[in-house]
């Protein structure tokens, strides 16, 4: 009685299992077209920023474009000589067709001065239009009272635009 | 001066009596009089008396500094989440654990599945120091001048 009761549900499964697999075997160029339909392109670009005050130039800049899927997170590492940021984006699409950006900040960070690191956590959810930008400072943004010291911004800017232009 | 002489005689021969009865008579009659030496009371049993306002406000102390101290060690112990409305229409979330334990909340958010899509080295000769807290939000919130 005990064998029955563990050998009917797992045929089931089996069985279910087994149709899925043939229904996805059926057809796998309209399920990657239905996948490719749902992509979005993410793309990441920081850049190193002077203070106001000595001009908008970036002293340096760097971009990365990846293709992912609604629920499927992308994250992207920054490595510093006194710092490391990480950014993990998570794109979802909502009823109305517009984009749910949730979003992970994590900074660990060693001061000259100090012997410790630290780290700092944050999560964002921002809804978006496709194409919107969105504008991530790890280390915080500088004021008007504090551009003229000497110090650097960095920024990170996210972009999501649907992988296949309708 | 004879009959002085009588006297002491008299009283030489007189026996003497059993004393010390009497004296422990006497004792016990005076050591009921004499009122009891108070006990010595331990330092936890004294009591003391206090102006009502002072002791509300010893009291109202009391509590505040266990419930701080409460907090902190929760804190400390436990961390804390803050969520913050953003203007965008976003919200922010914002975590504070103790060091052990930030691998299991990386878990628990997922950060720990995702696999490492793409490494961005900056420039060696950039220190970077923070500015302020850690922002998001869309391009439109930020009046800074862009490139």
């Amino acid at each position: 009685m005990r064998k029955r009761s563990v050998v009917v549900p797992l045929l089931l499964t089996l069985a279910v299992a087994g149709a899925h697999a043939q229904e996805t075997e059926a057809d796998p160029k309209e399920a990657l077209q239905q996948l490719l339909s749902k992509a979005l392109s993410v793309t990441i670009s920081a850049r190193v920023l002077p203070s106001d005050a000595q001009g908008d130039t970036p002293i340096w800049n760097a971009a990365s474009t990846k293709l992912t899927i609604p629920g499927r997170s992308i994250k992207v590492r920054l490595d510093g000589d006194n710092v490391r940021i990480y950014l993990i984006c998570t794109p979802y699409l909502q009823e109305d067709g517009e984009v749910l950006l949730v979003a992970q900040g994590q900074v660990w960070l060693t001061q000259p001065t100090d012997k410790e690191v630290k780290y700092s956590s944050t999560f964002y959810s921002i809804p978006l239009s496709f194409g919107e930008k969105v504008l991530f400072f790890p280390l915080g943004l500088s004021n008007a009272e504090e551009q003229n010291k000497d110090f650097y911004n960095i920024e990170l800017e996210i972009k999501i635009v649907p992988y296949e232009e309708k | 001066m004879e009959r002085l002489e009588k006297t002491r005689r008299i009283l030489r021969e007189d026996p003497i009596g059993d004393w010390k009865e009497p004296m422990e008579r006497v004792r016990r009659a005076i050591l009921t009089r004499v009122p009891p030496m108070p006990r010595p009371i331990p330092a936890w049993r004294r009591q003391v008396s206090l102006p009502l306002p002072l002791a509300v406000l010893a009291a109202v102390i009391l509590i505040a500094l266990g419930v701080s101290s409460a907090l902190s060690i929760a804190r400390s112990n436990l961390g804390f989440v803050k969520i913050t409305k953003a203007p965008a229409g976003g919200t922010e979330y914002q975590f504070a654990v103790p060091v052990d334990k930030v691998e299991a909340l990386l878990k628990s958010v997922g950060g720990g599945d995702t696999g490492l899509e793409a490494v961005l080295t900056l420039p060696k000769n950039v220190k970077l120091v923070p500015v302020g807290a850690p922002r998001m939000g869309k391009e439109t919130e930020f009046s800074r001048k862009k490139p």
